[in-house]
């Protein structure tokens, strides 16, 4: 009987254990999230670009639970020019993205980046799904 | 000894169901490699809004796309401000590229033409980093 017990509760705990891991990817997967877009057409400033501003960009990202879903130069034109460099960066929430833009260390590289290139940043709205 | 296997198994067993299928759904998300990102203006915005754009979804679905921004709200940092921003997730740049030379879509352009009309866009692939 004791070992019954001891197998209902290994269950137990295992199907407990794996739904708290469900509910959080659920959690996960369908908060409203918002997106940091940089959209940059032109570097004009190769220097300042890759030795001041990319080695510090990550850590603001990183602070506010940023994670960047595209950081590339890869980029295929559909209609009009594509941009040079794009990224986004993807954030729990709106407050975490506009908490992430407020800091100091992002308006260092946002100081950075308006001294060495043509581009635009916004946040948006993620879909809902 | 058998007892403990026992054990083992059965809570190794009881998280495994609880796992699957969460585990697969992450992966297949990382592996998420190729945005369509577009930025418009049409011409005529309600017209787009109520009947080019409930068109759209239907025919990137079969290449596994998903809305990631949906013409949401946008707070502009820095530049021009944005104006309709779509960005539309699939697999990779191929599934992105099929979908685009797909027939379904290239049926509903005609609709996509008329409420652009002589309205600003862009639109683009790009690359997702690799996890």
């Amino acid at each position: 009987m004791n070992q019954r017990i001891a197998l209902g509760l290994a269950m137990l705990a295992g199907a407990v254990f794996g739904a708290v891991s469900v509910n959080g990817l659920k959690a996960q997967n369908t908060a409203p999230r918002a997106y940091g877009v940089i959209d940059i057409s032109e570097i004009t400033d190769t220097d300042t670009f890759t030795k001041q501003l990319l080695p510090k960009a990550t850590p603001p990202v990183t602070a506010f639970g940023g994670q960047f879903i595209v950081r590339t130069e890869n980029t295929v034109a559909i209609d009009g020019t594509p941009p040079k460099r794009f990224v986004v960066i993807a954030f729990e929430s709106m407050e975490k993205a506009k908490a992430w833009e407020n800091s100091a260390a992002q308006k260092e590289i946002d100081a950075l980046r308006a001294k060495s290139t043509k581009s635009r940043a916004f946040i948006a709205d993620g879909a809902v799904n | 000894m058998n007892r403990r296997a026992t054990l083992v198994l059965a809570a190794i067993a009881a998280m495994s169901a609880g796992l699957a299928l969460p585990v697969s759904e992450a992966a297949a998300q990382s592996k998420a490699q190729a945005y369509y990102i577009t930025d418009i203006a049409p011409a005529d915005p309600e017209g787009w809004n109520t009947t080019y754009a409930p068109l759209v979804q239907p025919t990137f679905q079969p290449f596994g796309g998903h809305y990631v921004v949906r013409a949401g709200k946008t707070t502009t940092i820095a530049g021009d401000p944005p104006n309709r921003v779509v960005v539309i997730a699939f697999d990779s740049m191929e599934k992105a590229q099929a979908w685009l030379d797909s027939a379904a879509y290239k049926a509903i352009l005609p609709i996509r033409a008329k409420f652009l009309g002589n309205g600003k866009y862009r639109a683009y692939i790009v690359e997702g980093v690799s996890n």
